[in-house]
């Protein structure tokens, strides 16, 4: 069935109406003559297409030639082959022929034995007899009768054609009183006598045969096949035993009596019956005829026009059973159906209507309707698919830079700079076997080796190749290690010489170059499979080759571009409009992991509902926005893990005006920029601070400088004052200077001057949960408002709540675990302590990470430990087995 | 203009030098602590008229000298809170800790010694 099947029926309007709802009808149109005769046209067209007509056209013509070859008889040995197994096999019926043999006896009798026979015959009620006059044995005397009672009997004479006619005869000497009939023996059909006619054409009209003359059925020249069951009875009886008048009438009246001669009873044909029983007589054969003719069962051959039908229904019925079903899936047992349903059909017609159909061609048509109509099926399908595939190639390589050929020097010229190549040579083979330069890069196509059956001969075995050859023999003028390898190329081949840098790591440029080539190699295939229609030597390659080739190259590129994706800074996924999943980047699928969800199971508003805070109905309102008008948003995201994000939600107007709309989730991490605008923040504030009291200092020394009261020598000291505190204001800035300068990169993992008392207390809020469920009290000791101590807030607050979580992990249900602040002058002192107790051997091993049991919150302290020397931090831990343990963290304090 | 003993508690020796001196040439009695812990000792010695306090210190800062001032029990004279800090703390504290008003730094020596006369004179000051 075509994709197309049924689009021209699709009534949009009608499809979506409500149910019980009805479209309403078209406004009738006039449309112009023109108009009208096209759209019956395609209607017409359509009805065909359906029709399948090229299949059934196929399978018309196809009929056509099998009736041709069962006219011919290629077939008939088949058919009557079938005839013969069916009627071997069935019971016979009750006998209505005997044959009386001309025993000995009754041949040493006199002349008047014949006429004794007929009349004896006609006493015991044999209804007609027959005579096969032995060979050249007079008539007369076998029609010979008593009385006028006895009716004539039926004298086989020979036959012979009418000099220049198609008419016969009958021969040599004439019946007496008997009845003349033709001794026909129909010509064995291919060395088997089943077949037999009830007359001759002869000049007087149809001359009967002596089966029909005998059986009384109408003569024609229509041949019939005899019917032999093995089973078949065909009493015989002696001469001798007839006239001695041994028989009861009963056992022979209304019978028919074949009298033959003793050599007519000799087995000499090859019926049916051979070679289960010996030859058959022409008696016994002769039997058999009459038989079928006296049951009224002899079989004819079907008529051509009746053969013609057949094979048309036939043809008709398989072809039409492929119209809405795939060829592929119900020929087997399709065919296999309309097999035994001919076998079945021919079966009944030989019983019941006495006629031998076509079987065998009517057993083929099915096989072979079904094998066109799978073949045009994949034609069709390797069509569509080679177009599919083409498309898909296409689309790749309009993408691709390399689709110009006319840029490829460009590109080679790039690579070989990569691979830092000291030369670099790009040669075309042209079809005439000339060389043309595409690139030179520190070398010339005069620097190739004069010798052409050289250079052919290196081309020759670097081509098809995947690696490349030493190539000085090539280049003789050029110093170090050269090489040569082949690219491909579907009009002209292409072929790199290079030589190799001396300096540079030789190793990693050679396996750059190598894939330099691969990739170049690679993609010329493609090309080369993508131009296959249009050139000779690859147009008839198979489809699977092409389809898996595109297969392969569009399912690289989509690799490609799922590396591309992955290595992007910001998490991704994109929905279709429908909103269903397509693609996610490796880190959104993290971020999806992290929240305990998975990319495949949640839809698009499902997942802007998990990730954002907005409510449903926000959520449609703004999907509906985008996929109409496309454009972005901006939403804040919810905090999964410990990054701060903001979600950028976008549908691409390129998309949004045509079919493939696209809805795209960026999560970007905004951490790092929070981390700085706090960093930032911290800074000012304790510019903001500091200054204050430096300039405090500076103003009341300025006053006081000018104060008439202040005596002379007081002066001096003031001044200097002011110049300290100058200097110490300076010397703030300069210490902050190089934070507030800085690149985010480079102050992130900065230390800077923070609010201790903050950073603890976020730790202890992080804590509580754990302590209130373990019943352990966290009891604090804090300043009442922080200087300023130096640290990088982030990894303190973890390293402190890592402690709090061990501490309060070993703390006894109802005891406490004391946090407490220190400032002095320059050091801040962050005691935690508690716990049941903890040996410091113990304690040195968990946090050093050399005990199996070290769990995570002891890495976090062992990191965090490190990172904090840094800052000019020094963090202690102590611990008694049951007697407590603890950790000091010991900061700088700078205001 | 009423003269009296103050008490500056403040960790910046500048500062406190350059303010005890400025007190001094308007006629008060005037005495410094560099923290908190030294300014609780230093009450407990002397009697003050009136405590100039700064809050971010060492080892006893602003806040914590006022409270433990507060637990002693003993006289708490007017203070007046100068600090860089915005001030935020100071609009929390309850009264019973003498807070008479807060100014922040830096400010006119004039408006000071105003602020710190008007503060001794027991009237309202004319800042926050």
């Amino acid at each position: 069935m075509s994709y197309l099947d049924g689009l021209d029926s699709f009534d949009p309007a009608r499809e979506l109406l409500p149910a019980g709802e009805t479209a309403p009808s078209p406004q009738p149109k006039s449309l112009p003559k023109r108009h009208r005769k096209i759209r019956i046209f395609k209607r017409f067209f359509n009805v065909i297409r359906r029709l399948k007509l090229k299949t059934f056209a196929v399978s018309l013509i196809l009929a056509a030639g099998l009736a041709a070859l069962q006219f011919a008889g290629a077939f008939r040995i088949i058919d009557e082959r079938f005839f013969d197994v069916v009627t071997l096999g069935e019971a016979g019926t009750v006998p209505q022929v005997v044959i009386v043999e001309r025993d000995p006896g009754f041949e040493s009798q006199g002349p008047r034995r014949f006429a004794r026979l007929n009349a004896m015959l006609h006493d015991l009620g044999i209804g007609k007899v027959g005579h096969l006059p032995a060979a050249g044995e007079p008539i007369s005397p076998l029609a010979q009768k008593n009385s006028a009672a006895v009716p004539a009997p039926v004298i086989a004479l020979p036959i012979g054609r009418v000099p220049a006619s198609q008419q016969w005869a009958l021969v040599g000497e004439e019946a007496g009183q008997g009845v003349a009939a033709a001794r026909l023996l129909a010509a064995a059909r291919y060395g088997i006598h089943r077949t037999h006619l009830a007359g001759l054409p002869g000049s007087d009209g149809m001359i009967p045969t002596f089966e029909s003359a005998l059986s009384g059925v109408t003569a024609d020249d229509q041949p019939f096949l005899v019917r032999m069951p093995e089973a078949q009875n065909i009493p015989v009886v002696t001469a001798s035993q007839i006239l001695s008048g041994d028989l009861r009438g009963e056992e022979l009246r209304g019978m028919v009596a074949v009298v033959a001669p003793v050599d007519a009873l000799a087995g000499r044909l090859t019926t049916p019956l051979s070679p289960k029983s010996a030859m058959t007589s022409e008696a016994t054969f002769r039997a058999h005829v009459l038989q079928t003719l006296l049951s009224g069962r002899a079989t004819y051959f079907a008529r051509d026009w009746e053969v013609m039908l057949l094979l048309f229904c036939m043809v008709c019925i398989a072809a039409l059973s492929y119209w809405r079903s795939d060829p592929k899936r119900i020929a087997l047992p399709l065919s296999l159906a309309l097999t035994a349903a001919a076998v079945a059909g021919s079966w009944l017609a030989m019983q019941f209507a006495g006629k031998l159909l076509p079987l065998t061609a009517l057993a083929v048509i099915p096989w072979l309707v079904a094998f066109f109509a799978v073949l045009i099926r994949e034609q069709n399908q390797d069509g569509i698919l080679e177009e599919t595939a083409a498309r898909a190639v296409q689309k790749s390589f309009r993408r691709s830079a390399l689709r110009e050929g006319a840029r490829l020097p460009e590109f080679l010229g790039f690579a070989g700079q990569l691979a830092a190549l000291d030369r670099s040579l790009l040669i075309a083979r042209n079809e005439d076997g000339s060389f043309e330069p595409i690139l030179e890069h520190g070398a010339s196509i005069d620097e190739l080796t004069d010798s052409k059956k050289k250079l052919k001969a290196l081309l020759n075995k670097v081509r098809g190749r995947s690696y490349a050859y030493p190539a000085d023999d090539l280049v003789p003028g050029w110093t170090g290690e050269s090489f040569v390898t082949w690219l491909g190329g579907s009009d002209r081949e292409l072929f790199w010489i290079y030589t190799m840098p001396e300096a540079n790591p030789k190793r990693k440029s050679a396996h750059l170059v190598r894939a330099i080539a691969a990739s170049f190699r690679e993609l010329f295939h493609w090309r080369g499979h993508l131009n296959s229609r249009s050139r000779q030597d690859v147009r008839f390659r198979p489809i699977d080759d092409k389809i898996s080739s595109a297969i392969e190259l569009v399912a690289r590129e989509a690799e490609h571009v799922r590396f591309g994706f992955d290595t992007i800074e910001t998490a991704v996924v994109i929905f279709h409009l429908i909103g269903s999943p397509l693609h996610a980047n490796s880190k959104m699928e993290e971020i999806y992991a992290e929240a305990g969800m998975a990319v495949s199971e949640l839809s698009l508003p499902e997942a802007l509902s998990a990730l954002t805070d907005l409510d449903d109905s926000r959520i449609n309102a703004m999907l509906e926005d985008l996929a109409l008008n496309g454009g972005e948003m901006r939403l804040p995201m919810r905090q999964i893990g410990n990054a701060q994000r903001i979600m950028r939600v976008a549908a691409p107007k390129r998309f949004a005006r045509g079919g493939e709309r696209v809805i795209v989730l960026e999560a970007v991490d905004v951490s790092d920029h929070h981390r700085a605008a706090d960093l930032r923040q911290a800074v000012a504030l304790y510019i903001d601070l500091q200054l204050r009291n430096d300039f405090e200092a500076i103003m009341l020394g300025v006053d006081l400088a000018g104060d008439e009261r202040v005596p002379p020598e007081k002066i001096r000291p003031i001044v200097k004052r002011i110049g300290d505190s100058a200097r110490r204001a300076t010397g703030r800035l300069d210490r902050v200077a190089e934070l507030i300068h800085s690149d985010i990169g480079d102050i992130l993992d900065a230390c800077y001057p923070i609010d201790i008392r903050k950073t603890v207390l976020d730790a202890k809020g992080k804590v509580s949960k754990l302590a209130n469920e373990l019943a352990v009290n966290v009891e604090t000791d804090m300043i009442g408002i922080g200087g300023f101590t130096v640290a990088e807030p982030k990894v303190l607050g973890q390293m402190m709540e890592a402690m709090l979580q061990v501490v309060i992990a070993d703390t006894p249900r109802g005891e406490t675990v004391m946090l407490k602040i220190e400032e002095e002058e320059e050091r801040t002192h962050i005691r935690i302590s508690g716990g049941f107790g903890m040996g410091f051997e113990r304690l040195v091993r968990l946090l050093e990470d050399t005990e199996a049991e070290t769990v995570g919150e002891f890495r976090t302290i062992s990191g965090g430990i490190h990172i904090a020397n840094k800052w000019g931090a020094s963090v202690s831990y102590w611990g008694h087995e049951a007697q407590r343990f603890g950790f000091n963290i010991d900061l700088r304090r700078i205001g | 203009m009423t003269q009296g003993n103050i008490l500056i508690v403040d960790d910046d020796e500048i500062l406190s030098g350059l303010l005890q001196l400025t007190l001094e040439l308007e006629g008060h009695e005037v005495d410094t602590a560099a923290d908190g812990a030294i300014g609780l000792k230093k009450m407990r010695e002397g009697n003050f008229d009136l405590v100039l306090l700064d809050l971010v210190m060492p080892r006893v800062d602003g806040i914590k000298f006022l409270r433990l001032r507060l637990d002693e029990g003993g006289p708490m004279p007017p203070v007046l809170i100068i600090s860089s800090t915005s001030g935020e703390e100071v609009s929390s504290m309850p009264s019973e800790l003498g807070v008479v008003g807060f100014v922040r730094k830096p400010v006119e020596p004039a408006r000071l010694v105003r602020l710190i006369g008007q503060a001794l004179a027991g009237e309202r000051l004319d800042c926050a």
